[in-house]
């Protein structure tokens, strides 16, 4: 998990790169 | 998101409100008309998916702070531009229209009435609302950078 804030001023963004890698690596194999 | 398999893994989350695979990816679907992006010209760029749907998230809950709604009739149309027409354009890659035939598949969506789908609802509010908000940042002295 990733965490980080600056966007959308004070928002609390979270990440789940393994999941979004999972994601873009099907979208990649198309 | 393991084909076969309902794609709702939540990929990340923007104040505590899920973005999941399935999201993200009817996102890429709703991104353009004619899945090109705008600023390259090519396909879309799909590490912009994430940036695209957290964009979405904090414009959806901005106008829920500003009490801002977005028309039904408004949705609908977009939906029926961006994802339902685009699947009788002979110009559109066929390989596009076996994504978005796949992906509304998998959850069940006929493709002619996408538009009723509630998952698919949730897609385009934000690009709808993105003019309206500019409109008024723009009013109070805000740049789009500066707001989000």
């Amino acid at each position: 998990m990733k965490r980080f804030n600056g966007c959308g001023r004070g928002a609390t963004i979270i990440v789940d790169e393994a999941a979004l890698e999972a994601v873009l690596s099907e979208l990649r194999s198309r | 998101m393991r084909q076969g398999q309902p794609d709702t893994g939540v990929v990340a989350t923007v104040n505590g409100e899920p973005i999941t695979a399935g999201q993200l990816v009817l996102g890429l679907l709703a991104a353009d008309a004619r899945f090109v992006d705008p600023e390259s010209g090519g396909p879309p760029d799909a590490d912009g998916l994430l940036e695209r749907a957290i964009r979405n998230v904090l414009l959806r809950q901005e106008a829920e702070r500003l009490s801002l709604a977005v028309a039904e009739e408004g949705v609908t149309a977009l939906i029926e531009l961006a994802i339902v027409a685009p699947l009788r354009d002979s110009t559109v890659p066929e390989e596009m229209k076996e994504l978005t035939e796949e992906l509304l598949r998998r959850r069940g969506i006929d493709q002619e009435h996408a538009a009723d789908a509630p998952e698919v609802r949730q897609v385009p509010p934000g690009g709808l609302l993105r003019s309206r908000l500019l409109a008024l940042w723009a009013a109070v002295g805000r740049s789009a950078d500066e707001a989000l």
